[in-house]
C-alpha cells in the first residue's frame, strides 16, 4: 500500500498478474501456440479462419489477498480493458469474483473494431475514502492482441520484407534497385526491405560469418534509426499552448528512445521542445544531426542490434 | 467547382508514401492543382458498393462549400461531419485505413482543404500555404478524417444531434478528440451537455473541461459509475448495409447506426462529478474564479 503525488488516497500499485487460459475464434478454440504467457501475447491470424467476426478470450486475473483484504478498499472489482488507439475503440469488461480470490471473465474482441494491435489490460476498481470508481492496482505487464501475427512465439514488429527491387510490383522500390536495403519511414508501419537481387546480402544476414553479420546487421539497424526520427521529426507539432506534442505510435517510440543520447541532459519533454524548435528556427540543424549519428550508433551497438530496434518500435501504440 | 467528369466513380485509398509525394510547396500554397493523371495511376478503388460511390460525396462536400461561402470555414464542420458519416457508413477498422482519408483530400476535394483551412503564413515560410497534416495526417487533423471520427465518437447511437454541438467547438477536435476519455460514451454525452447548458461554449473553457476529466480519469474509472452499452455490432452492419437504399438530406439530421447509447441516468451519474471538475478547471485567459 502507498501513497503517493498521482493518487492521493491509498493504492495497492500494479501488483496483479493476468492469464489468458483460451482464446476461441467464433467459438472455435486457438491452438496453444497463439497465446503465450511469456511474451504476453495473443495472436489472432488465421489463415483457415479469414473472416472471423468475434475474438473470445477467457481471462483471469490475481492480485496479493492479504495485502488487498488488509487494505481500506471497499466494492472491490476487477475490470479488463481492451483498447487500441489506431480504431479509437476501447471494450470495458467486468470480471467475476472466484472462490478462491481470483477474477475471471471473457473478453469479446470484435474484429470490426480493431486493425492491428489491441493492448489488454486489467484494473482494480473499489469506493476508497467513500470515492467511487477509484483505480487501486493494476496488472503489472498488459497483454498485447495482435490481429495480424500468426504465432504468439515470436512477437512479429517492424516489418522486414525480401523483395527484388526491380519487381514491377513494387514501383516505389524500383528507382532503388542498386541499392542493398530501403526504409519505408511512411505510414502506420515503417518497413525495411532488403533487396534480393543485391548480391549475397540475404545469404550473408541468414548464415554468414557472425562478425560480418553483425556488423551488418548493425548498419541496416542504424539507417533504419535516422529514417524513422527524421520522419518522426517531421510529425512532431506545437500545442496551442506552444508546448510540443509526441508524435502519435512508432514515431513517439522512436523519439522516446532517442531523445535521452541526443540531448542527454535534457527531459524527454525538453529534448522534444529543443528539437521542435530548433526546426522551426532552421537553426543548429548540422550539430543535430551529428548528435543523432552518436544516438544511432549506440541503439544500433547494443548487442540485439536489428532485433532491438524491431522491439523497440514495437512499443505499444499510444504509450 | 462543381464535380463534373473529373470525380471517379468510386472513392479509393491511397498510401502516404504516394500522397507525400503529390503535395508539393505549390500545391500546399493552391498555386498548382494535384496532378490528377498520375494521382489516379496511384489510388486503388475500393470495392464497387454504394457506399464507396464517389458522387455524393463530392458533391456533399460542394453543398458544403456553397452553403458556408463567405462566412467562417469551420462553421461548415458540425453541417459535414454527420453527413459524410452517414454517407460514408463503415466501421472503425475500415476508418483506421487513413489511405482513405487521403484519397479524400488528395483526389476527391483538394479544393475543399484548401477553401477549409486556409494558406497560412508563417515564419519559416512567408508565402501562405496549408498545413500538410490537414491533407495527410492524424485522424484529429486530417480534414475529413476528423470529421468522420467526431461524428463517430460523440453520436449518441443514432442520434448525431450532439456531433452538431461538438462540432460546433473547435476545441472538440483540437483537445477533447485526441483524449482517451472520448472512448467513454457516457463521458462524451456528459460535456455534451454541458456545453448544451452554455457553461462550456467557447474553446478555452472546453479545453479546460476535457483537462479536467482526463487528469481525473487517471484515478477514477468513469466506466464504474455510468457503465457502456455493449456494443451491437449487427444493429451496425445492418446500417451499412441499409446505404444503398439510404437518402442523407441536406437541411434535416440523418439517422446513425443503431448500435448502443447512453440513457440520461448514465449522463447523470457523471454530471455532478464534471460540474465540480468545471468549477475548479484551469482555464487558460481566465483567472481564478475566486478572485473575479
Amino acid at each position: 500500500m502507498s501513497r503517493n503525488r498521482l493518487f492521493p488516497y491509498p493504492v495497492l500499485g500494479d501488483v496483479c498478474t493476468m492469464q489468458v487460459s483460451e482464446v476461441r475464434l467464433d467459438g472455435v478454440p486457438l491452438t496453444v501456440d497463439m497465446a503465450s504467457d511469456r511474451n504476453k501475447m495473443v495472436a489472432l491470424h488465421h489463415t483457415e479462419r479469414q473472416g472471423w467476426e468475434v475474438a473470445r478470450l477467457a481471462v483471469r486475473v490475481h492480485a496479493p489477498l492479504s495485502d488487498l483484504e488488509a487494505g481500506p478498499w471497499q466494492d472491490v472489482t476487477c475490470v479488463a480493458i481492451l483498447s487500441e488507439r489506431r480504431t479509437n475503440a476501447r471494450t470495458v469488461t467486468r470480471l467475476r469474483r472466484e472462490p478462491d480470490g481470483s477474477w475471471a471473465g471473457a473478453v469479446l474482441l470484435e474484429r470490426s473494431r480493431h486493425l492491428k494491435r489491441a493492448d489488454l489490460s486489467a484494473h482494480l476498481v473499489a469506493t476508497v475514502e467513500g470515492v467511487q470508481g477509484r483505480m487501486i492496482g493494476a496488472t503489472q505487464a498488459s497483454w498485447t492482441v495482435d490481429l495480424q501475427a500468426s504465432s504468439a512465439d515470436q512477437p512479429n514488429t517492424v516489418e522486414i520484407v525480401v523483395v527484388d527491387f526491380a519487381d514491377v510490383a513494387y514501383p516505389h522500390l524500383n528507382g532503388y534497385k542498386t541499392d542493398p536495403w530501403m526504409v519505408d519511414a511512411t505510414g502506420d508501419e515503417p518497413t525495411v526491405y532488403l533487396n534480393s537481387r543485391f548480391d549475397g546480402l540475404t545469404k550473408l544476414l541468414d548464415s554468414g560469418e557472425r562478425a560480418a553479420r553483425e556488423n551488418l546487421s548493425a548498419q541496416i539497424a542504424a539507417d533504419a534509426w535516422t529514417a524513422l526520427f527524421n520522419a518522426a521529426v517531421y510529425a512532431t507539432d506545437m500545442s496551442e499552448e506552444g508546448r510540443p506534442e509526441w508524435p502519435e505510435g512508432w514515431r513517439g517510440s522512436v523519439m522516446q528512445k532517442l531523445l535521452p543520447d541526443i540531448f542527454p541532459e535534457l527531459s524527454p519533454e525538453d529534448g522534444l521542445l529543443e528539437l521542435v524548435s530548433r526546426r522551426v528556427d532552421g537553426e543548429g540543424g548540422g550539430e543535430l544531426q551529428s548528435a543523432l549519428m552518436h544516438a544511432v550508433t549506440r541503439q544500433a551497438a547494443v548487442p540485439r542490434r536489428l532485433g532491438g530496434f524491431i522491439r523497440a518500435t514495437n512499443r505499444k501504440e499510444g504509450s | 467547382m462543381t464535380a463534373g467528369s473529373q470525380t471517379p466513380y468510386l472513392l479509393g485509398l491511397l498510401s502516404e508514401r504516394d500522397a507525400t509525394r503529390y503535395l508539393t510547396t505549390p500545391v500546399l500554397q493552391g498555386v498548382e492543382r494535384m496532378p490528377r493523371l498520375a494521382l489516379d495511376k496511384a489510388c486503388t478503388p475500393l470495392d464497387d458498393e454504394s457506399r464507396w460511390e464517389a458522387g455524393p460525396v463530392r458533391e456533399l462536400i460542394d453543398e458544403a462549400m456553397e452553403r458556408f461561402d463567405g462566412e467562417k470555414t469551420t462553421q461548415a464542420d458540425a453541417w459535414l461531419a454527420p453527413r459524410l458519416h452517414a454517407m460514408m457508413r463503415m466501421n472503425r477498422r475500415e476508418a483506421a485505413d487513413s489511405r482513405r482519408w487521403n484519397f479524400l483530400a488528395l483526389r476527391l476535394a483538394p479544393d475543399y482543404v484548401l477553401w477549409r483551412n486556409s494558406p497560412k503564413a508563417t515564419k519559416r515560410n512567408p508565402v501562405p500555404q496549408v498545413n500538410r497534416a490537414h491533407f495527410v495526417g492524424p485522424y484529429h487533423k486530417q480534414t475529413f478524417s476528423r470529421l468522420w471520427w467526431a461524428a463517430e465518437l460523440f453520436r449518441n447511437g443514432p442520434d448525431y444531434g450532439p456531433v452538431e454541438v461538438a462540432c460546433g467547438n473547435q476545441e472538440s477536435f483540437n483537445t477533447v478528440l485526441r483524449l482517451e476519455i472520448i472512448y467513454h460514451q457516457a463521458t462524451a454525452q456528459t460535456m455534451i451537455k454541458l456545453m448544451q447548458e452554455g457553461a462550456v461554449r467557447k474553446g478555452r473553457p472546453l479545453n479546460g473541461l476535457a483537462k479536467a476529466i482526463n487528469s481525473a480519469g487517471s484515478t477514477l474509472l468513469f466506466d464504474v459509475l455510468a457503465p457502456d452499452p455493449p456494443w451491437d455490432g449487427r444493429a451496425h452492419d445492418m446500417w451499412v448495409k441499409d446505404a444503398a437504399s439510404a437518402f442523407v438530406q441536406y437541411d434535416a439530421l440523418p439517422e446513425g447506426p443503431d448500435d448502443g447509447s447512453v440513457t440520461d441516468r448514465d449522463v447523470d451519474a457523471l454530471l455532478p462529478l464534471f460540474r465540480e471538475l468545471f468549477a475548479t478547471a484551469d482555464i487558460r485567459g481566465e483567472k481564478p474564479a475566486e478572485s473575479e
